[in-house]
């Protein structure tokens, strides 16, 4: 198990060499001068020539990504062209709401969704899967920013349960944190929640035909038994795959989330350094939200030898 | 059966039972028998006849969504199954009555320890606390000769064999002492020697618990080595039922009397003086395959080196069990799997000398034909388009493959007019003469036949004998045939290796290596094959020659 681990983590260093190497060439792959990009197009040529000094831009590229990945490597992202500001600093301090953001919304989807699956295949074919399979296709074709604004008007203007907007952080008041994230969390998990749903009930559908579960009904186990115990660990597998490819779909939701409930995510930052064109910027961004991808991938991986004893590669 | 077997008590009676579809289509239509303590009733009936939909009907564990009973009673010990509620099923379950099922690869569920799930059946019927369960657990193991019960105890069903994993089943079965258990096919998919060694354990546990026994197969050779009584079944209903002995001797019904003279005797044909040439040529070959990754790296050596030849109009059978590595050397023959050391000569001319591009010709010469009839064929194709395809590939002219495609399908025994039908159309004997007349399209040198009898019932099993019989004597064509049956390699082959482990343990003429084996294993295997020196055709024509 711990080889197995460590075997899944050698192997996505490859894969962050290659993003590195991916978001290096950004600045070159974009049409014209990166010093004449990064200076704007009313620098002087001396003005180009001393940046292109500074930055190292005059030096053969292999030892500009070298300098590069030593910066990146020791947290130096390079300098916002915009604000001026370190890129670090500026990601650090928007860093925060997305997290829990996004890890409300995957625990809250999870919460709901694996129950409504299970029940759905525990009723497969009566009313109470079909209403249950009804609300997954609801949650799943109605936009974010306009259940988004429904629920801020039913629940914070009219019942004044949850504030308008706004963010606080979990260090500084727990309540006041759950109370900010619920309802772009809520609103963020919907599609999800169907997803997820609807992939439960289906590969725990498909579990019921095996033979296992036969072998299971002979030995007197009970249909809530044949559910939990046999069906559902066998399903995880498939689960599980969907649920980490939600996750890491969950970070492009997130930036119309944040814009309808006003939260200071990072969401809103990759908007406005796109389109500021601040490359270095952008590019802490990319490299960021590229390790959270493979994070959230070798996670699963390991999950999934957890739920299957079958699964050592 | 004696005055003292009639004497016991019914363990199980079942009267008009019928279940139909929702359609109300009748799957099994009023059958009606009983099973008494501590005997074994076998119901024998190809694909088909209903046989496992009785048995599931007993345990009520059919597929509610499509069948259910309709007429009729199934009574257990005078309890009436079929009015019982849902909660008084759960509790006759693996108590009173158990199950042992045909796939032991997937009768267990494949993420949970083994001890834990036949202590489930314990922890179901609220029997003991944890570690008397578990001491339970590992009697149990032991009474079932699982080696090392501790080991097994904390094994996923993966890391066992289908032998053990069925020994498993029958330990979950059983531990519970249940009166009546049900046995679904459970040697089919088990190497003979498995079987054998199943077999005696069934019937010594139930000798020492006095249980009921109620047995499905297909397999006579079975019948005839546990059964005291047998019921014919075909096409849902009863043909006839009786003491096994009179069953087998004397069947009144035709259909029975077919059945059995169906069954391939072990006795082999007499030899044919062979004087074709030889077509096919392997030299040693082998097959390694590599299994994990750093630091955990294994090798597995599916096939040692391995020498054969085989001459026109010769059928050489590889026989031998599961693992053996026959289908491997089969599939490097036909390199559908890259060999990793041998050379192979077609008529003479190695194949690894030749361009790429007549590699893929020489293609055409060496043609196979797979286990199972239903998987083997794309179904979205007509049987036009899956006996062309390979003509189509090496550029036959149109007219010509049409007028080919019809001389095929008659050559093995069907009409030109079925061309038109898809394969979810044809039954499965009808399948495996497509499969085998898209191999022949090409008008190979050498046919390899992998276990492609198996998969069938035992009538259908001896028209695709004899087919390829015919077709060896008119096209001079030369056959591998892999299988696992000695009984069909005695009835089909000229030759025969015996493997192990990916080793030939010995080489010979089928009559010679089956009568006069040299090898302790070749010995062993025919020792384990059911009924080996019951000659079925003999015995039931009523002259029972002396066979032994």
């Amino acid at each position: 198990m711990i080889f197995y681990i460590l075997r899944r983590i050698v192997a996505t260093i490859p894969v962050m060499g290659v993003v590195a190497l991916l978001v290096f060439s950004l600045l070159y792959l974009a049409p014209g001068d990166p010093a004449v990009i990064i200076a704007g197009e009313s620098a002087s040529t001396e003005q180009l020539e001393k940046m292109r000094k500074d930055m190292g831009l005059d030096q053969p590229l292999p030892v500009q990504f070298a300098k590069w990945i030593g910066k990146v490597a020791t947290g130096d992202l390079g300098t916002s062209l915009h604000s001026g500001k370190k890129v670090s600093e500026m990601i650090g301090a928007r860093v925060g709401p997305t997290l829990s953001l996004a890890t409300v919304t995957i625990l809250l989807s999870l919460i709901l969704a694996i129950p409504m699956g299970i029940l759905a295949a525990w009723a497969r074919g009566r009313w109470l899967d079909r209403s249950l399979m009804s609300i997954a296709v609801l949650g799943f074709s109605t936009p974010v920013f306009v259940v988004g604004y429904v629920l801020i008007f039913l629940f914070s203007v009219k019942a004044g349960w949850f504030p308008v907007q706004g963010f606080t952080p979990i260090s500084e008041n727990p309540l006041r944190f759950l109370r900010t994230v619920t309802l772009p969390a809520f609103t963020l998990s919907l599609a999800y929640v169907a997803l997820v749903s609807r992939i439960t009930r289906s590969s725990l559908l498909e579990m019921l035909g095996e033979d296992f579960i036969r072998t299971a009904r002979a030995k007197g186990a009970s249909e809530r038994r044949v559910l939990l115990r046999h069906a559902l660990r066998n399903a995880a597998v498939p689960i599980l795959t969907v649920a980490g490819s939600a996750a890491a779909f969950l970070i492009g939701g997130v930036v119309v989330t944040e814009s309808v409930f006003n939260l200071p995510g990072m969401g809103r930052l990759v908007v406005e350094s796109v389109l500021a064109r601040d490359y270095p910027l952008i590019q802490g961004l990319i490299l960021l939200l590229s390790l959270v991808y493979i994070g959230i991938n070798l996670l699963t991986d390991i999950l999934y030898s957890v739920f299957d004893p079958r699964i050592r590669y | 059966m004696t005055n003292e077997a009639n004497q016991r008590e019914v363990v199980l009676q079942v009267d008009g039972l019928t279940v139909s579809l929702h359609s109300g289509r009748e799957i099994v239509s009023d059958i009606s028998f009983n099973v008494r303590a501590g005997e074994t009733l076998c119901i024998v009936g190809e694909s088909g006849s209903g046989k496992s939909v009785t048995s599931f009907a007993v345990m009520q564990l059919l597929d509610s969504a499509a069948l259910r009973p309709t007429a009729g009673s199934i009574r257990l010990e005078g309890v009436d199954l079929l009015k019982a509620s849902s909660q008084e099923l759960r509790q006759l379950r693996a108590a009173r009555m158990s199950m042992i099922f045909q796939e032991p690869m997937t009768a267990l569920n494949p993420v949970e320890r083994i001890g834990k799930q036949v202590m489930e059946v314990l922890e179901i019927h609220r029997e003991g606390d944890h570690a008397g369960r578990r001491a339970r657990v590992l009697e149990m193991f032991q009474m079932v000769k699982l080696p090392d019960p501790e080991r097994v105890f904390n094994a996923y069903p993966h890391e066992l064999s289908g032998g053990q994993r069925q020994r498993v089943v029958i330990a979950m079965a059983l531990i519970l002492r249940p009166r009546l258990l049900i046995a679904d096919e459970p040697t089919t998919a088990l190497d003979v020697t498995t079987q054998a060694q199943i077999l005696g354990l069934i019937s010594e546990l139930q000798k020492e618990m006095g249980t009921a026994v109620l047995f499905i197969t297909h397999d006579f050779g079975v019948v005839h080595d546990i059964a005291d009584r047998i019921l014919v079944m075909n096409k849902g209903r009863v043909v006839e039922e009786g003491k096994s002995t009179d069953i087998l001797t004397s069947p009144t019904a035709d259909y029975t009397r077919r059945l059995i003279c169906a069954v391939p005797s072990l006795v082999p044909v007499p030899s044919r003086e062979l004087s074709g040439e030889g077509v096919l040529e392997v030299k040693g070959m082998a097959k390694r395959y590599v299994m994990g990754s750093f630091p955990r790296k294994r090798y597995f050596d599916a096939l040692h080196p391995t020498d054969l030849l085989l001459r026109e109009g010769e059928i050489l059978g590889v026989v031998g069990e599961s693992g053996s590595g026959k289908t491997t050397l089969a599939r490097c023959i036909a390199r559908l799997v890259p060999a990793s050391e041998g050379v192979v000569r077609l008529k003479g001319a190695s194949i690894d000398d030749l361009s790429s591009a007549d590699k893929r010709r020489s293609r055409k010469h060496v043609q196979i034909v797979f286990q199972d009839p239903y998987r083997s064929m794309n179904s979205r194709l007509k049987l036009r388009d899956i006996i062309a395809e390979g003509m189509v590939n090496f550029g036959y002219a149109p007219a010509e493959i049409e007028r080919r495609c019809n001389e095929l399908i008659q050559a093995v025994g069907l009409q030109p007019s079925m061309l038109d039908r898809y394969p979810h159309q044809l039954s499965g004997g009808q399948r495996q003469r497509i499969c085998i007349a898209r191999a022949l399209a090409l008008e190979p040198s050498v046919l390899i036949c992998d276990e492609a009898v198996s998969a069938l019932d035992v009538s259908v099993q001896e028209q695709v004998i004899e087919l390829l019989l015919d077709l060896r004597d008119r096209l001079g064509v030369a056959i591998l045939f892999i299988t696992h049956d000695l009984r069909v390699a005695a009835q089909l082959c000229d030759n025969v290796i015996v493997m192990r482990n990916g080793r030939v343990v010995e080489a010979g003429s089928a009559a010679d290596i089956l009568t006069n084996p040299r090898d302790e294993y070749t010995r062993f295997l025919i020792d384990a094959v059911p009924a080996r020196e019951w000659n079925f055709r003999e015995r039931v024509s009523g002259t029972v020659a002396a066979s032994q």
